[in-house]
């Protein structure tokens, strides 16, 4: 074989290749991640229950998501949890990534395990530890409030409307803000460091360096952080899930639905006894739209508050 | 010292955050070792003295079937996910070709919408496929996970040379070799941070098993340990001591990577 022939062949396998090393994750990907969406929106057309009997019902599922009281409650709830978890997340993981990144703090690598570990620790053992924790008679976290003066009445944590969604969000933070922490500690370790010894030269302190070098520097993660955290607000369900019904009670939403989230309700609605396929598919395809408009409203939010 | 520790208020602020951290953590060790009807009785700040009868609860039910269970999915998700991810990422990171641009805006795109919504469609799909009441479905879908993908594909465009993809190339090197051979060392931190990733998302998987799963000698660890408590008995010290046995491979292996975790991130995804 001459060697043009030899190149020839490179060529056509070169153009080849990239198809053949994208197909494996393509072929998965678009049997059951892309397929699952476009079918949803098809079901949500159905009166699908289940049965062999599928007839196409327009937009009637849609009418009633709009007038379903418990969808509202779902997102109502989902914005609540954003509102009081966001803030106190990345302020909490900016603080910890900024103080183990800062060379100024010794065992670097407990203190981030230390805040790892709430992430890898599955929703079953948080359900389970936090019922104990939050229990109105005989939990830790009211004996401690009580022993510091804070409260003079044990609050119902678990039984009630604001003190139930309160411990939601501090089991959510608690959660996940360890892992908000690895990813600014990323972000600033990437951050070229000249640009802090500049401005020490220029006789910069701390907070200014903050909030003039590290956060501009952070703002990539931060859309990321943000954006994920917002969506994640609407998949709430393995914690509150266990917590609520994990010693065999079956509270749909925690009390008065004060938990419900989109996640939680979409479950309930199919496979919580009833099986309304259609119905629970409009209230999914509802939810989706939400989503994406969302993130295109912070994104272009983000973007242009930055510039 | 106290200089070196910077603002000793700061220092202490932190260590009583990583605390409060630790705590649920710490709690779910001891508590595996009361006596279940113990566990409403207040703070505890050390270990009981049931652990053997918990012991013998937790291998009363399947418990070695569930960790094999869990093991098998974990692992072999895993592996399938971190191969489709990493040539999937290295041919978008590294080719110029048609689609590409598509393929990209799909990715991200689907970074952004949680699978959950589409559970209802799946879960007929794996109807169709005969796949309910296996260990399927946890397996090959979680397998070609989006965010894979889009850190495969920053990871090769950031770390993997151009020239010396060219220069195998010239060597005689065909594109499967070029892959395996000159791209994936390469690409090894991202590995396993992705790696360690995957196996923690699929160890502590809920609500899929929980929606496609029936029977019981397929239950993964959480499934399983539900067993513990239910209509016939309520043993929840057990169940926390197995979820504690449970947690052990997991911490075992973020303690062992926790270093290329965080530089795997470092270097790639925040680039981005």
């Amino acid at each position: 074989m001459s060697t043009d022939e030899l190149t020839k062949r490179n060529k056509i396998s070169q153009k080849l290749a990239p198809y053949i090393f994208v197909s494996p994750f393509f072929i998965i990907f678009a049997l059951f991640s892309l397929f699952p969406i476009l079918f949803t929106l098809y079901i949500s057309l159905t009166d699908w229950t289940g049965t062999k009997d599928v007839s196409l019902v327009g937009v009637q599922n849609y009418i009633q998501v709009f007038q379903d009281t418990r969808f509202y409650r779902a997102v109502g709830n989902t914005f609540l949890f954003m509102i009081m978890i966001i803030p106190a997340q990345i302020i909490l993981a900016l603080f910890i990534s900024v103080m183990l990144t800062s060379k100024k703090v010794p065992f670097v690598g407990t203190f981030r395990l230390m805040n790892f570990l709430p992430y890898i620790t599955t929703s079953v053992a948080i359900g389970l530890i936090f019922n104990i924790m939050f229990d109105s008679n005989y939990g830790s976290v009211n004996e401690i409030l009580m022993k510091f003066g804070f409260i003079t009445e044990k609050i119902n944590w678990l039984g009630e409307k604001w003190p139930a969604r309160i411990t939601i969000a501090l089991v959510t933070i608690w959660k996940y803000f360890g892992y908000t922490a690895v990813l600014f500690m990323a972000g600033i370790m990437s951050i070229d460091k000249q640009l802090y010894e500049a401005s020490e030269i220029d006789g910069a302190g701390k907070w200014r360096q903050l909030f003039s070098i590290t956060l501009p520097n952070l703002k990539p993660v931060m859309i990321f952080v943000v954006l994920t955290t917002m969506i994640g607000c609407f998949q709430i369900f393995d914690e509150p899930y266990m917590i609520f019904t994990g010693f065999g009670a079956t509270l749909v939403g925690g009390p008065q639905g004060s938990a419900l989230t989109g996640t939680w309700l979409i479950y309930d609605t199919v496979f919580g006894g009833t099986f309304r396929y259609g119905y629970g598919s409009a209230i999914s395809f509802a939810l989706f739209i939400l989503i994406t408009a969302i993130t295109l409203v912070v994104l272009r939010f983000m973007n242009k508050g930055g510039e | 010292m106290v200089k070196k520790l910077g603002s000793p208020f700061m220092f202490l602020l932190m260590v009583i955050i990583s605390l409060i951290s630790l705590y649920p953590f710490y709690t779910m060790i001891i508590m595996g070792t009361y006596e279940s009807n113990q566990l409403y009785t207040g703070i505890k700040f050390w270990f009981g003295d049931s652990l053997n009868k918990n012991l013998a609860s937790v291998f009363s039910i399947n418990f070695l079937n569930y960790y094999k269970n869990s093991l098998v999915v974990a692992i072999s998700t895993t592996v399938l996910g971190v191969l489709v991810c990493s040539a999937a990422g290295f041919a978008l990171g590294k080719y110029q070709f048609k689609g590409k641009k598509l393929m990209l805006a799909i990715v991200i795109g689907m970074l952004m919408i949680p699978s959950q919504l589409s559970i209802i469609a799946f879960v007929i799909e794996m109807r169709w496929f005969g796949w309910m009441d296996t260990l399927w479905p946890l397996i090959i879908p979680p397998a070609a996970s989006a965010f894979g993908v889009f850190w495969m594909t920053q990871f090769a465009k950031n770390t993997i040379p151009t020239e010396v993809l060219e220069s195998a190339r010239i060597d005689g090197c065909n594109e499967m070799s070029v892959f395996l051979r000159i791209a994936m060392p390469f690409m090894r931190p991202a590995f396993v941070t992705l790696a360690l990733l995957l196996f923690l998302w699929s160890w502590n998987s809920f609500l899929t098993p929980l929606i496609v799963l029936n029977s019981d000698a397929l239950y993964t660890i959480p499934l399983g340990i539900r067993g513990l408590a239910g209509q016939f008995r309520n043993d929840n010290a057990a169940q926390i001591l197995g979820i504690t046995l449970g947690t052990i491979p997991v911490l075992f292996f973020f303690i062992a990577f926790s270093k290329n975790l965080i530089e795997g991130l470092a270097s790639s995804a925040v680039k981005g």
